[in-house]
């Protein structure tokens, strides 16, 4: 008996010897090792053998089962660092893989969604409405009336006489606030369109605006919630200032800078020598436009603010020309994977 | 609009230095848009000739009509600095040799549309150049010298706000002066040389017969002073800004006084503002003798009272303020106080501030004056509430998504269209998509339609991208498209389309891909990878009927249903539209309507159960009819429900060798399988074969080899 675990050793000792890839090795363990292995297979007739016999050759198996299995494992472990090094190289493993089609959102979509989700996470909700809007939503409920000279600030598209191409996303939020009761936090992101083409001027953009109404909201808020936001999307030590500023339908009115990223506010030409770059408009929600959705001023308030996702864009990337937005040529789409 | 700090000096004691009145004027709301420096040994006052000035140049907003002239700047400064404001008393001499003895005629028929009007005679006007110091003043602010009586009628404007205007009184026939409104179809040449053709909603200043000027927008040239003037009619007056808006807009006539008219010029100031005219004229224009003030009064706006709440602007402020002093800064700015008790102010303020009208109004004034960078920012206690989610816009943002990991770039192309791509797609008379909406004013011709679908532009956006020599494109696009309603609403139906175009390449370049064009069945997975995030139920795909989507390639394009609802399409788009577009190479495209998948309820998916017992498939080859669509023979095999037949797919399709010309083989992969127990593979055999005898006989077809 005990000769034959010496022999059965010798020749796993043989084969280990002879072995050179990781399959072969395996094999020889499952022949030797296995459950049907010849040392398991041996082990199971100890039952076989004398009392005296049984433990002499049972501790002689074990040994030998041990001795076997420190062999193969070091073997394992040669045959692991030769392998990857051996000489007739399978691969070349410097050629590129084999990599699916990568796209791209437009940058537009990229710097809008990127705003969208600082304001989700604040607690905003996105709202959506027509683009192209009756006169009643684009102006009137807005404070905008006929006649007021607040209406040349915008140039506008039009339809027929009382329908126009939105100038900006606020009417969608006359058609959410006539919808829903107050407390209100949306966003409200989409196309604009002006009646205006040049250097700095596409007759179509993109805007996103916000509005909350509450009770107890003030400016002081609206001034903490745009420094965080801009601190976030721009940077922690983003310059931040308001200065007074005039649109019919919030009052009191700001527009917001920030201290200029290319020149840190000593002037340069994207801030047109100033040291601060225009980014949003802002402000508290005019009670007439309040009693025109059926809130009443006396009971809440609301800020409101809106900014231009070509203008964030631009500043993002460092883009030159706004003409690129809307030309879709492949070379600039690229860019933006 | 320009100032300049020597002129801001005449009523104001200024020591600080141009940056700094720069920063206060744009921190409290007056953007100062540049600066620029004037060096000079010319006299620019009568009085000081400063060898040094400064030019702001200012964006005033639209409400702040009080702040279109150097004396309303100078008066703002004074409010923010809290320094004494001072305009120096105007009066005239009426003793000879300036007196003279002549009254006329004014009336105003329409007393709602203008206020007040002044006029005043002046004779012995000589009509010339004006002053240097006059000249200066002007060019600084970027204004034409004209003659002498010109431009200090455009002095007085610039520096006092007040527009005038000079009649050569000779040509006023019956030397009289009627403020009506216009006939319709009147007509008036104005000072630009332009024949105008007025209505009845027009306001005219007018002699006896005939109009001479549009009131507050601009005069006629038949009263025009010009170098033989000996007399002159000078008009300050206030008219309605409502009305002089509508009407400078109504004739594409904007000017410097139309401007100031339109926003409301102070009705406190057309007196003071004649007067200094006058006394000018006289001190000017040599020897001139003036006739008194000859007033004819209207509708004046009158002084409001308005309530003001301490409490109200520190809420919306959100600043501690103390009640003294938002009342002192209110004061500064030449807001009467009326009365008051503990909570409540009544305020007047200044008919010169037409944008002061209700509380809130006060509000912003004291957070302007107390300035923004001196309010807290703080944060809002807001409570916690779940809002509705808007369903429209995730549609549009999980299709983007999903395009763009599919590989595809996003385009953007504008809302409004070439006209010619309608023509250049051949979409039919009878076909939505060629009732565009036009738009009145378009920037031109190529953007005056907005767009009734999207594969025109994305098509022009190859033909850009080939010109780069770029050729291998994988574009989508996701926006709006605007089709006329036939309802009774306004507004046009606005549909979210997502839409796509391949062509060139198949796969990315590289050493181990085949190098092969994008087909039919490229365009078509993607379609059916794309609705199935939407829906997995309903979808449909039918053959295309080539006068639905005439600019797609007979035979080779699909139309897409869903819920037996045309959604879409999807094939190559045919080469002779691609032509217009100097394309040559083959496009697949689809476009889908969105719009139909916005109301699909949440749909929370169900687990089933594993299979407890292996699949056992079989794999059969069929030659067939060329003709006969995979599509029907899968139905065929479907509806028969087969026991255990648990479902079926196509792993091959082949034609070519060893195969008849027209005929295919379809190998089809059946899956059997049992809920209950192991299906033996001779009870799969049986099943299978007898099922492939009736599929043989049904078609007419023979197994392959």
């Amino acid at each position: 008996m005990l000769e034959k675990i010496k022999n059965i050793l010798s020749q796993a000792n043989e084969e280990l010897e002879k072995v050179s890839d990781l399959a072969g090795l395996d094999n020889i363990r499952v022949s030797y090792l296995g459950k049907k292995g010849h040392l398991t297979l041996i082990l199971r007739t100890l039952g076989s053998l004398s009392p005296e016999e049984r433990p002499v050759v049972g501790d002689s198996i074990n040994k030998a089962k041990a001795e076997l299995e420190e062999k193969i494992s070091l073997k394992k472990e040669t045959l692991e660092k030769t392998t990857s090094k051996s000489s007739t190289k399978l691969l070349d493993l410097t050629l590129p893989g084999r990599t699916p089609f990568k796209g791209a959102y437009h940058p537009i979509t990229q710097i809008l969604n990127e705003i969208c989700d600082i304001f989700t996470s604040l607690g905003f909700t996105v709202s959506q409405g027509p683009e192209i809007e009756l006169d009643f939503y684009n102006f009137e409920a807005l404070n905008i009336p006929a006649e007021h000279p607040a209406r040349d600030m915008q140039d506008t598209f039009y339809v027929s006489d009382n329908v126009v191409l939105r100038t900006h996303t606020s009417p969608i939020q006359i058609r959410t606030m006539q919808k829903r009761k107050p407390p209100l936090k949306i966003i409200a992101p989409g196309k604009v369109y002006r009646c205006d083409s040049d250097i700095t001027h596409t007759p179509m953009f993109h805007q996103i605006e916000g509005l909350h109404v509450d009770k107890d909201l003030s400016f002081s808020h609206l001034k903490g919630l745009l420094i965080q936001f801009l601190q976030k999307f721009f940077s922690a030590d983003t310059k931040v200032r308001f200065r007074p500023s005039f649109f019919p339908f919030t009052e009191p009115s700001a527009e917001v800078d920030i201290g200029c990223m290319m020149c840190g506010g000593s002037g340069c030409r994207v801030c047109k020598g100033t040291g601060w770059i225009e980014v949003l408009g802002a402000g508290m929600v005019h009670p007439q436009v309040f009693r025109n959705v059926g809130y009443d001023p006396a009971e809440f308030t609301g800020y409101a603010f809106g900014l231009g996702i070509e203008r964030f864009t631009m500043l993002r990337y460092g883009i030159n020309d706004i003409r690129l937005y809307y030309e879709n040529d492949i070379r600039f789409l690229e860019q933006f994977k | 609009m320009k100032v300049s700090y020597s002129g801001l000096k005449e009523f104001i004691p200024l020591n600080i230095s141009e940056t700094e009145l720069s920063y206060s004027l744009t921190m409290k709301g007056i953007e100062v848009e540049d600066i620029s420096v004037i060096e000079h040994e010319v006299i620019l006052t009568v009085d000081k000739p400063p060898a040094k000035d400064y030019i702001f140049e200012l964006s005033v907003t639209p409400n702040r009509m009080d702040c279109l002239s150097f004396m309303g700047i100078a008066r703002e400064l004074a409010a923010i600095y809290d320094i004494s404001f001072h305009n120096k008393k105007i009066e005239i001499d009426y003793k000879e040799p300036y007196k003279l003895n002549l009254t006329v005629p004014i009336s105003i028929q329409n007393s709602d549309l203008c206020g007040i009007y002044v006029g005043v005679v002046i004779d012995k006007v000589k009509i010339g150049q004006s002053p240097e110091w006059l000249k200066k003043f002007l060019e600084n602010i970027g204004v034409r010298s004209i003659n002498n009586v010109v431009d200090i009628t455009n002095y007085i404007m610039f520096q006092w706000g007040q527009p005038l205007h000079a009649f050569d009184f000779d040509k006023l026939e019956g030397h009289e002066i009627i403020v009506r409104n216009a006939r319709e179809g009147e007509k008036i040449k104005t000072l630009d040389g332009k024949e105008r053709i007025l209505d009845s909603s027009m306001l005219v200043i007018a002699d006896k017969y005939n109009p001479v000027g549009i009131a507050g927008v601009m005069g006629g040239e038949s009263s025009e002073v010009t170098t033989d003037t000996k007399t002159i009619l000078l008009e300050a007056a206030w008219f309605l800004p409502q009305s002089i808006r509508k009407t400078a807009k109504k004739l594409k006539l904007p000017s410097e006084a139309s401007h100031r008219f339109e926003r409301g010029v102070d009705p406190e100031g057309v007196m003071d503002a004649c007067k200094r005219a006058v006394k000018l004229l006289c001190d000017i224009c040599g020897g001139a003798q003036t006739s008194q003030f000859i007033t004819a009064n209207g509708n004046l706006p009158k002084r409001k009272r308005i309530i003001f709440k301490p409490e109200k602007a520190r809420k919306i402020i959100g600043a501690k303020l103390k009640d003294n002093e938002m009342i002192n800064i209110l004061r500064r700015l030449g807001i009467d106080i009326i009365s008051h008790d503990i909570d409540n102010f009544i305020l007047s303020p200044p008919l010169r501030r037409f944008d002061i009208t209700e509380e809130i109004d006060f509000i912003e004034e004291i957070s302007r004056i107390v300035g923004f960078e001196n309010i807290q920012a703080t944060y809002p206690k807001t409570p916690v509430f779940i809002q509705p989610e808007e369903p429209l816009y995730k549609l549009e943002t999980s299709a983007k998504d999903i395009l763009k990991n599919l590989g595809l770039f996003q385009v953007i192309n504008y809302s409004f269209t070439n006209p010619k791509n309608i023509k250049n797609f051949a979409v039919s008379e009878s076909d939505k998509r060629i009732n565009t909406i036009s738009l009145q004013n378009p920037i031109s011709y190529e953007q005056s339609e907005m767009r009734t679908f999207l594969l025109p532009q994305i098509v022009e956006n190859i033909q850009h991208n080939i010109a780069f020599n770029k050729r291998d494109l994988r574009l989508f696009e996701v926006g709006k498209v605007f089709i006329k309603d036939d309802n009774t609403s306004p507004l046009p139906l606005e549909e979210i389309h997502a839409a796509v175009v391949l062509t060139g390449r198949k796969y990315p370049p590289s050493w181990t891909y085949p190098n092969e064009n994008v087909d039919f069945y490229d365009i078509k997975g993607m379609a059916e990878y794309f609705l199935n995030f939407f829906s997995e139920t309903g979808i449909e795909f039918m053959e295309g009927n080539n006068t639905d989507e005439p600019f797609m390639l007979a035979d080779a394009h699909l139309d897409i249903f869903y819920n037996n609802i045309k959604i879409g399409y999807l094939g190559e788009i045919s080469p002779n539209i691609l032509k217009n577009y100097d394309i040559l190479t083959k496009v697949f495209a689809f476009e889908i309507n969105l719009l139909p998948f916005s109301d699909i309820n949440k749909h929370y998916k169900r687990f089933q159960p594993l299979p407890r017992f292996p699949n056992i498939s079989r794999d059969t080859a069929f030659i067939l009819d060329f003709n006969l669509s995979s599509q029907e023979i899968l139905i065929y095999i479907l509806q028969k429900n087969i026991e255990f037949l648990n479902n079926i797919d196509i792993f091959d399709v082949y034609t070519g060798k060893n195969i008849e010309k027209d005929k295919k083989s379809l190998g089809i992969r059946f899956n059997y399988m049992s809920d209950e127990r192991t299906l033996t593979d001779s009870e799969v055999d049986e099943i299978h074969n007898s099922l492939i005898e009736e599929v043989l006989s049904k078609f007419d077809a023979k197994l392959r080899d």
